[in-house]
């Protein structure tokens, strides 16, 4: 029994973290639920454009052609909301 | 150019540590030939696949950089062409500093499992890092490609993962030409760099938001 959980942990921990397969149309735009520009991949994966919000950034996330950032209309935020 | 690499290693460096080895670097050489010896440390049934990556890695090794995850910090090895000059220097020094930014996230193991055995992680990755290159090319210089390009055969992406990678940039580019910060670390560690030491020009494509 040992072996065989000490082979199916090392399995998991070999194995490449893709994201979950949501059935997205391939190459179909979205913005995450948390403001992240995401592009469908062949698998049907969401997979994002960047490492943090939009909003993080100062500004939304938007669809148009692409899903992409875009300065906040009301251009509220200051550098200081800008932050890793 | 106000924004040097050497500046832009300092901001980043600051943020997430790493090595920088440079052409002429006495450990440069060894670093470059360890690329086979890891290939060969690999298990037997890995090797297919990463002797693929990592071989074409020692043959390219005069025009490709590589970010190396190691039990110490991560290692940046610099090839002769990313420091011809002082813009690629620094914009090859940004885009490795993206992986360092991922292995800190995702851990050392895991970022090499996801890259060596996943094109659409691999895909993902050198998209991110391929367009932090470009916002920093575009704020040094003004020069911003009109549509992504398409990444190099280094990376062994099939067709599927190559058109991921492509829009993934598509997006950056959107954003950069949106007037937004690409939302990446990296970007918002640099942006933060500029704006205390650019130029005027430089600071000019920032974000309003920022400046």
């Amino acid at each position: 029994m040992r072996p065989i959980l000490l082979c199916l942990l090392l399995c998991l921990a070999a194995c490449p973290k893709l994201p979950p397969v949501s059935g997205c149309t391939p190459a179909a735009w979205r913005c995450s639920p948390d403001g992240r520009p995401e592009v469908c991949s062949a698998s049907q994966r969401w997979e994002p454009a960047g490492d943090r919000s939009c909003a993080s950034v100062g500004a939304v996330c938007v669809v148009e052609r692409t899903a992409h950032c875009a300065p906040a209309v009301d251009a509220g935020a200051d550098a200081s909301e800008v932050s890793p | 150019m106000t924004v040097t690499p050497i500046l832009i290693e300092s901001a980043l460096r600051t943020w997430r540590p790493a090595t920088v080895l440079r052409p002429g670097d006495a450990l440069h050489s060894v670093a470059v030939s360890l690329y086979r010896a890891l290939v060969e440390a690999l298990p037997a049934a890995l090797r297919p696949v990463t002797g693929v990556v990592l071989g074409t890695l020692e043959d390219a090794s005069q025009r490709v950089s590589v970010t190396l995850a190691t039990p110490g910090d991560p290692v940046i090895v610099l090839s002769p062409a990313a420091v011809a000059d002082e813009v690629s220097h620094a914009c090859t020094l940004a885009h490795e500093w993206v992986h360092v930014g991922q292995i800190a996230r995702v851990g050392r193991v895991q970022t090499a499992v996801d890259y060596l055995g996943s094109g659409e992680l691999r895909a993902q990755r050198e998209a991110d890092a391929a367009a932090v290159g470009l916002w920093l090319r575009y704020v040094l210089t003004g020069e911003l490609p009109e549509t992504a390009p398409t990444l190099g055969d280094l990376y062994h992406l099939s067709a599927d993962d190559t058109a991921l990678a492509r829009g993934i940039v598509q997006s950056h580019l959107d954003t950069i030409r949106a007037g937004a910060l690409p939302p990446l670390d990296v970007c918002v560690v640099l942006a933060r760099a500029i704006v205390e030491h650019g130029s005027h020009e430089e600071r000019a494509r920032l974000p309003e938001v920022l400046v």
